[in-house]
């Protein structure tokens, strides 16, 4: 008798243990969360203002992209999951690091100025002037950011309450914005936020294709409502590395190599956004989470597109020169055109297929098959 | 009986045998790196390996990704998993326990023995690693230019000898506790049959299952349990600031499983018959 109850007591002492250091793992489960606060206000809160921070937080993408070798580092932060360090004084003084398990790329924006440390490359370069229109980065995915970003973006678009929940150990306030234009992909924008400081904690998009499941997230990991210090926010480069310039205009300048035709007037029903400086070829049509951009593209990136569309699901698209494909992914929508000298094209955006491959039968036919 | 087991620890040649295999991977693409100066792209390959031909300090710290995935948890597995079932398969066990000697205190000499023997085998790569990597690549820049001959961290500012020392010390426990947990693991396996192999074969099912299940995201709600998930987390102690995040969730994962597998394995051990 003494055995077999000796054994059973040590064993239910150790299972006993194992559950213990389960539980106290996920304790946080059990701290109250954030209480309703009316959504108009929290929306107001998140466009109203930029508490400083210092923060880590993980941001997931399930878009589904074909891969692009040239844009590789963009269709990562699309299609994975991004380690996202940030350091945010106000506006125009932060510093956001993209972590990764062989390094980090760190982007320092300083009174106007900008300045990227890559440590793979073993070289900082400064980066003066800006442009209208640029390809998304680690900074645009921080929870505040993206919160500011897509609320911005939908201000006139209805917003309901929605259950509080714990993020990086704050009780936060959630909202929900339901885009009304019927052509956006966009089914929900959910922000959860510190109702206190307006911090926004943790942002979900999902796609009309699947309401329920979030296809880009981003959520605090650990969080802290202080500024981060004066040494954090400078970028230094160690003895032995590398220190370049580079001016943003120089993008204007590879697009006006493409020698691409200036963007339509309108497109899709869409009338063309004015950008101030804009780049040559580039357009912006529609508005918030139901607007899309034309981008003049190289031979290389838009063929690759068109190959890869088979693999990520794509399908062509009938266009009276060239050729077009289009791939759909929960959220994004990307057309390629190729086949045309000087009419090579991506057309993405947040809209319903329909919407840009009609698109991309309106962009006039220049240069020669 | 401590004393016991750590003498008998030093004196086998396989302990030995591993150590030097340890040191002998590193030290090997230590020289092929000097000789070909060819690193891989920055990006790919093991972490601090494309930085380390223009600064040797940073070797340890690309050798200590090279052996982690794979040789040191062998190692370990093999230490750990003859804990037990290798008195057993000698047919000492038996003897060991008609002296006046606890079940419990022997699990305790035996876990104690592998915790030396994994710390002392990141250590010694440590330091091998830090030998050979400035007699093939130097001090690095800092030195010629009259620096104090730090290092650069992943962040780009430049890291003083002195936060060099801490942040490698701080290594070395944290990657010691991992393989820990590892050999804790191992010693329960160890507990569970006579054959070392067995026991160590375990060990390392583990680590291939934990290692399959970590980048699926269907597996998302375990994946911070996972014995292996946290093993790179020591590279955040190399960015500036330092991010503790990481490092302090796997000090306590491994230090859970240490706990619970030395659990384990009481709970088996205390009760289970020798017959050999």
């Amino acid at each position: 008798m003494g055995g077999p109850s000796r054994f059973s007591r040590r064993w239910v002492l150790v299972a006993a243990g194992s559950a213990a250091l389960l539980g106290a793992g996920s304790a946080s489960g059990l701290l109250p969360v954030g209480a309703d606060v009316p959504a108009g206000d929290l929306r107001a809160r998140v466009l109203s203002g930029h508490p400083p921070f210092t923060g880590l937080s993980h941001s997931t993408g399930r878009l589904g992209l074909p891969e692009i070798p040239q844009l590789r580092s963009t269709t990562a932060l699309l299609t994975g999951t991004t380690t996202i360090r940030s350091y945010r004084a106000g506006p125009d003084r932060w510093r956001v690091d993209e972590l990764t398990p062989a390094g980090e790329r760190d982007t320092y924006h300083r009174d106007g100025v900008e300045y990227v440390w890559d440590f793979g490359a073993d070289q900082l370069t400064t980066v003066s002037g800006s442009t209208p229109v640029r390809l998304p980065r680690p900074a645009d995915l921080d929870p505040p950011e993206l919160a500011r970003r897509l609320v911005g973006m939908s201000r006139t678009d209805p917003v309901s309450v929605i259950p509080g929940r714990r993020v990086a150990g704050l009780a936060a306030s959630g909202f929900r914005v339901t885009p009304a234009d019927p052509d956006t992909t966009v089914a929900r924008i959910d922000v959860w936020l510190d109702p206190e400081s307006g911090l926004p904690l943790r942002v979900e998009v999902a796609g009309r294709a699947d309401p329920g499941l979030p296809v880009l997230f981003t959520e605090f990991q650990e969080v802290s409502l202080t500024a981060p210090d004066e040494r954090t926010l400078t970028p230094s480069v160690p003895p032995g590395a590398g220190s370049v310039t580079a001016d943003a205009a120089d993008l204007a300048g590879a697009l006006r190599q493409l020698d691409a035709p200036a963007p339509p007037a309108r497109l899709a029903g869409r009338a063309l956004v004015p950008l101030e400086g804009a780049l040559p070829g580039v357009g912006l049509y529609g508005s918030g989470v139901s607007g899309f951009a034309l981008v003049p593209a190289s031979r290389g990136i838009a063929d690759r597109v068109i190959e890869g569309a088979a693999i990520a699901g794509g399908v062509d698209v009938e266009v009276p020169a060239g050729r077009a494909v289009r791939v759909s992914s929960p959220l994004l929508t990307v057309v390629a055109r190729g086949g045309i000298r000087r009419g090579r094209v991506l057309l993405v955006g947040t809209v319903a297929p329909a919407v840009l491959e009609q698109a991309v039968r309106e962009l006039p036919t220049r240069g020669r098959p | 009986m401590i004393g016991v087991e750590l003498r008998l620890m030093l004196r086998r040649r396989r302990v030995w045998l591993c150590w030097t295999l340890l040191c002998a991977l590193p030290t090997l693409v230590a020289i092929l790196l000097a000789a070909t100066r060819l690193t891989p792209p920055p990006g790919s390959g093991g972490a601090f390996l494309s930085a380390v031909v223009t600064n040797g300090q940073i070797f340890p710290a690309a050798a200590l990704a090279l052996v982690l995935p794979v040789f040191l948890p062998i190692t370990v597995a093999i230490v750990s998993g003859e804990a037990i079932a290798g008195e057993a398969t000698a047919g000492t066990l038996r003897y060991l326990l008609v002296r006046p000697v606890g079940r419990l205190r022997l699990l305790v000499a035996k876990l104690i023995s592998v915790a030396v023997y994994v710390l002392l085998a990141v250590l010694l790569v440590t330091v091998v690693s830090y030998v050979v990597g400035v007699l093939a690549f130097g001090f690095g820049p800092a030195a010629s230019l009259g620096g104090a001959g730090g290092i650069p961290s992943l962040s780009g500012a430049t890291l003083t000898p002195a936060d060099v020392a801490l942040r490698t010390a701080v290594t070395v426990g944290y990657l010691a506790l991992c393989m820990l947990a590892l050999g804790a693991i191992g010693l329960f396996f160890s507990t569970l049959t006579d054959a070392p192999l067995a026991a160590a074969l375990g060990v390392l099912a583990v680590v291939v299952a934990s290692a399959a299940l970590t980048p699926l995201d269907a597996a998302s709600a375990i994946r911070d349990y996972l014995p292996t998930t946290h093993w790179l987390a020591w590279i955040d102690l190399y960015r500036d600031p330092i991010l503790w995040t990481s490092v302090r969730q796997g000090f306590a994962v491994e230090a859970g499983f240490v706990v619970v597998a030395f659990g384990a394995a009481w709970a088996n051990f205390a009760t289970k018959d020798i017959a050999s």
